[in-house]
């Protein structure tokens, strides 16, 4: 038998080799367990972010029908009080537009456009524009970089 | 000498193998909560777009109920009678048994409607819209929207519950509201 034959190979497991081994183990769990727990916390946050402007956006529509309501009361009043197209347009205008605001730089707008009515059924007001407007100079953006030195 | 060595490896490789046990402990329940967390803001999300979607089809319809119900069933391909089935038992049972504030205050609004100005829409565990009565016992989620006519406005609210763990779980709700022009009489 030939002297290479005869060699064994031995596995050497010297002292501390098991704890680095598990420590670098460890190590991957928590940077992966860390990670998984902020990804789902910043879904969370978005998913919080994203309801609040649904309901923001709702709420402000809600109170556009409230004031669009007092319009149309005030409008129907007029209407009784004036005999004639022209005197109601001189004591109602031809039309208002206000902002009902739905977070720091968010608003809706609402452009009505009044009508006089004629025959049975007319209405008292056209609604002419109902848009969501982002209110830029509140914004600052930054147009930095950080690069570093 | 020998012996010595590996009892030295052996205590070693216990000690090692007891602070895995306590990381790897801690390191699931970091999972676990993580994977909960992402569910949940699945279902909101989920919660959020449904309640928005049948929210702009009542806002188009001009707060009539009716019209709500024919554009939904246009839409979503669903018969008028699945639109109003009521909870299944097993479910109304989730619903009574919640103790959430907005779950009572909900209760009491079916008390005060009349029951045609109520629709539901079930979903399975995937959002998938159930289209068939004798399915929606097995509904993960539920869509109501409650109407009410109240002087010259249409008031809708809308609900979005999961049914887990024997409880229902309000994920969203929405309140719209509609007004109806006055016209020249």
């Amino acid at each position: 038998m030939s002297q290479a034959g005869k060699q064994r190979f031995h596995l050497q497991l010297h002292n501390g080799v098991s704890s680095i081994l598990f420590i670098l183990v460890v190590l991957c769990l928590v940077s992966f367990a860390t990670l998984s727990i902020s990804s789902a916390n910043a879904d969370s946050r978005l998913t919080r972010k994203l309801l609040t402007r649904t309901t923001s956006y709702y709420s402000a529509c809600n109170a556009a029908e409230d004031k669009i309501s007092k319009i149309d009361s005030t409008l129907l009043k007029i209407y009784d009080s004036s005999g004639s197209q022209s005197k109601y347009f001189l004591k109602a205008g031809k039309g208002t537009s206000f902002y009902i605001s739905i977070s720091d730089t968010q608003r809706l707008n609402i452009e009505l456009q009044y009508l006089y009515p004629e025959k049975k059924s007319d209405t008292f007001y056209k609604i002419l524009k109902w848009q969501v407007e982002t209110e830029t100079n509140k914004m600052s953006y930054n147009e930095t970089l950080p690069i570093p030195d | 000498m020998k012996n010595s060595r590996s009892g030295l490896f052996l205590i070693e490789f216990l000690i090692a193998l007891l602070f895995f046990s306590l990381a790897c402990a801690v390191c699931i329940q970091l999972f676990v909560s993580s994977y909960l967390l992402s569910c949940n803001s699945v279902n909101k999300n989920h919660a959020c777009m449904w309640a928005e979607n049948v929210a702009e089809i009542y806002s188009a319809s001009g707060g009539d109920y009716n019209s709500t119900l024919t554009m939904l069933s246009n839409t979503e391909k669903l018969s008028s009678s699945d639109l109003k089935a009521a909870i299944p038992k097993n479910l109304s049972s989730f619903l009574s048994s919640d103790s959430q504030k907005q779950s009572k205050d909900f209760t009491a609004s079916l008390a005060k409607n009349n029951s045609d100005q109520i629709f539901y829409l079930y979903f399975d565990k995937n959002w998938n819209l159930l289209h068939q009565s004798k399915d929606f016992s097995a509904a993960y989620f539920t869509l109501i929207l409650s109407d009410q006519n109240i002087s010259d406005f249409s008031n809708a609210d809308l609900y979005v519950y999961s049914f887990r763990n024997h409880s229902a779980d309000l994920l969203y709700s929405l309140s719209i509201k509609k007004y109806h022009q006055k016209t020249l009489s």
